[in-house]
This record gives structure tokens, sequence and C-alpha cells, in this order.
């Protein structure tokens, strides 16, 4: 059996023991949605991080860095600060209300059928678009780092769902997802975000240690090294603002000017991003 | 004050109005609780700090890319080796972030969390 095996089974066996275990705990609905409020400050706040460090952090953002320099950096600042909106306006008011969901919130105060439908229906719309990149991601992962368990998976696979096959992988992703909420409720998906977060903490941590020390703790040559990096199409340096969002007289941000006249929606993609820059 | 620490207290102090009835044994006065000078200090002393907050920690925010694509020369003005300005206006949001954060937990801990004790006390009084 390989090591990333082993890992994997040892990672997914710690999760199933912490849902088991929060399952058994679980008996009222206070204990589902709100782990009977017995969540400490600072285990909620590693399983919020733990939500945020997901496959879109850990892949994502290390591949908008990886490709496009400082503005991927940048676009991972917004994430940070995203967390003083709900630390000012959502999770004190939401707190006082008693209520479980936003959908709870909302149709306290308001008709509900009305607003729990809106709620339902942005809730799948979000998540559907959201959990789609999170799963096709952790699946990608599966099949990089495990290619036999696809391989050996795939012949249980051989039906298809309104002509689409599922894929072995993504599928295993998602039915081991909805273990842990339904069978776990709030208190084994926090403990899970927890494990989480402390792993992908420690792992960045080691990582960024490794490279200090590659470039035996100095700073400056580790910025030589990336200045070093220039971008094909704008020729800017991998520390200069502008490589994935270019600012100027055809683009806005990395947007077509004549689509944003349009009024139309268009988001940067390296293939269809024009040689153009500011500079 | 952490801000873990008012949580499990929850049980114990009353609930609230979640279901809109008092709860059982306890006499709490919710009715026209939001009419006491309590409730309305409580309310103000919040929104004096977050309104401004808000707004300064939105501006600060979208200063960085506006600045990113506006001035882009100026961002990449070389401070220290080859770190430039945008790296450094970037690294200070998360300064600024924890900053924030930081007087939030002690402005909740010192103001709000003293008034609203007021508030659950001029709850369990009545008016």
């Amino acid at each position: 059996m390989s090591i990333t095996l082993t890992l994997f089974l040892i990672v997914v066996g710690i999760t199933l023991v912490i849902t088991a275990w929060a399952a058994r705990r679980t008996k009222t609905t206070v204990q589902f949605w709100a782990a009977g409020r017995t969540i400490k400050g600072w285990q909620n706040g590693l399983a919020i991080a733990g939500d945020y460090m997901s496959a879109a952090s850990f892949l994502g953002i290390a591949g908008l860095i990886a490709f496009n320099g400082y503005d991927g950096f940048m676009y991972s600042v917004g994430w940070l600060v995203a967390y003083l909106t709900v630390l000012f306006l959502i999770a004190e008011p939401m707190r006082n209300t008693g209520k479980y969901t936003m959908a709870d919130v909302l149709s306290y105060r308001m008709s509900p059928v009305p607003v729990r439908s809106a709620a339902a229906f942005s809730t799948v719309a979000v998540s559907a678009a959201y959990m789609m990149a999170q799963m096709i991601g952790a699946g990608s992962l599966i099949k990089i780092l495990l290619p036999d368990l696809d391989k050996n998976l795939k012949p249980y696979f051989e039906w298809a769902i309104f002509g689409t096959k599922l894929d072995p992988s993504i599928a295993l992703v998602g039915l081991m997802m909805m273990v842990y909420v339904i069978a776990g409720g709030m208190v084994a998906t926090t403990w899970v975000q927890i494990v989480k977060a402390v792993l992908l903490m420690g792992g960045a941590i080691l990582l960024s240690l490794l490279v200090l020390f590659y470039f035996n703790f100095n700073f400056l040559a580790f910025f030589d090294k990336i200045y070093s990096v220039k971008d094909k199409v704008t020729h800017l340096p991998f520390t200069s603002p502008g490589i994935l969002y270019p600012y100027g007289k055809a683009q806005i941000w990395g947007i077509d000017k004549a689509l944003v006249e349009n009024v139309s929606l268009a988001w940067p993609s390296s293939s269809a991003r024009p040689a153009c820059h500011t500079s | 004050m952490e801000i873990g620490e008012s949580l499990p207290r929850q049980p114990a102090a009353p609930t609230p109005p979640a279901s809109g009835e008092a709860p059982a044994g306890a006499e709490v006065h919710w009715e026209g609780l939001e009419e006491t000078d309590e409730f309305r200090q409580l309310v103000q002393a919040r929104w004096r700090f977050v309104a401004p907050a808000t707004v300064f920690f939105l501006a600060y925010y979208f200063a960085l890319p506006l600045s990113n694509g506006l001035f882009p020369s100026v961002m990449r003005t070389e401070v220290i080796g080859h770190i430039n300005l945008a790296y450094l206006f970037a690294l200070s949001q998360f300064v600024m972030a924890w900053l924030l954060a930081y007087f939030y937990i002690r402005r909740a801990g010192r103001v709000f969390d003293p008034l609203a004790e007021k508030v659950r006390q001029r709850a369990s009084r009545g008016r």
C-alpha cells in the first residue's frame, strides 16, 4: 500500500470516527444545527477558518499566484477582509436572534413562505456553483494522488444518470461529505473543519518554512527570484500588479471594455486574455 | 473578555424571544424592551463602532485593487529590494484586518457586554 493511500485512509478514518462520535451525541435540534451551543470561540474560529481554507484557497489561490504572481495574491486578500463583514455585520446579530439558519432569521420578521423559498433557492444556487468547483477540485486531487483508487472504483460506475456518467472520485468525495453532515450534524461538521484547518495550516507553515529555508531565510533573495519570473503575455515581473487584472485602454481589471459597454459579464481567462497592459 | 466566553453563558441567560413566548418559570419582560434606554444605549454603542469600522475597512480594501489598476506605475515602486508598494499595501491589509478585529473584541468586552448585561437585568426586572 502506498504512503498516499495510507495517509488518505488515516485522514478519512479520523473524520469518520469524529462523525460517529458526534452522531451518538446529537439528539435535539439545537445539537444538530448549533452543536448544542457548546462550541467555544477558538474552536468555532478554527472551524470557520477550515471552511475558508478549502479546495478553493489551497488549489485555487496557489494556482492563481503560481500563474499570475502578485495579482493572485491580491485576489486572496479579499477573502481575509471578508471576515470583517462576518464579524461586524452578521455573526453577532445572527447569534442574538437564537436562530439556526439565515432563512430562520429572515422569516422571523417577514412572511415566512416567500422568504424561505428565496433563501432556499439562493442557497442551492450558490452552493451548487461553489460545491461543484470544490468537489471537482477534491476529485482531481484523488485522481492525481491515488490513481489506483480511481481506477479500481471505475467498474462500479458503469452506469449513467440522464446520459451522464458519474466520476468515481468526485462521487466518493460527495458521498463522504453527505455522511459527515447528515450523520454528524454541526458537531461533526465543526470538528472535521477544525481537523482540516489544523492540517492545512500546519502544512502551509511547513511549506513556507521549507521555501524560506531554501532561500536561507533571506526575504530579499526570495523576492529577487520572484522578480526574475516574467509573465509571457505582459512581460511584467511576477511581483508586479497588472498580470491577471490589466487596466488600460481595452480592459478594465482584466475585463474587455467592449463587454462592459455591452453590459455583459466576462471573467478573465488566460486563454482569452489579449496581449494588452497598462505599462 | 474573549468572544467565546459569552457562549457557554447562553443556556443560563434567558434565551432571546425565539418563539415569541417567555421561558417557563422566569419572569422575563420582552415586550417593549426595545424602547428602554438600556437597549437603545446598547444598539447605539454597537453602531457607533460598527458603522465607521465597516466604512473604513471597505474603503481601505477597495483602495488596493483601485490603486493597482489606476496607478500601476506608482504601485510598482520598489521599496526594499524587489518588494514594491503593491506588496506592502496588500500585506498591510492583513495588519488592518487583525487590528480591527482586536479593537472590536476589546470594545465588545469593555462596552457592549456590560450594556447587554444591563438590558438583561432590565428584562428580568420589568418596566
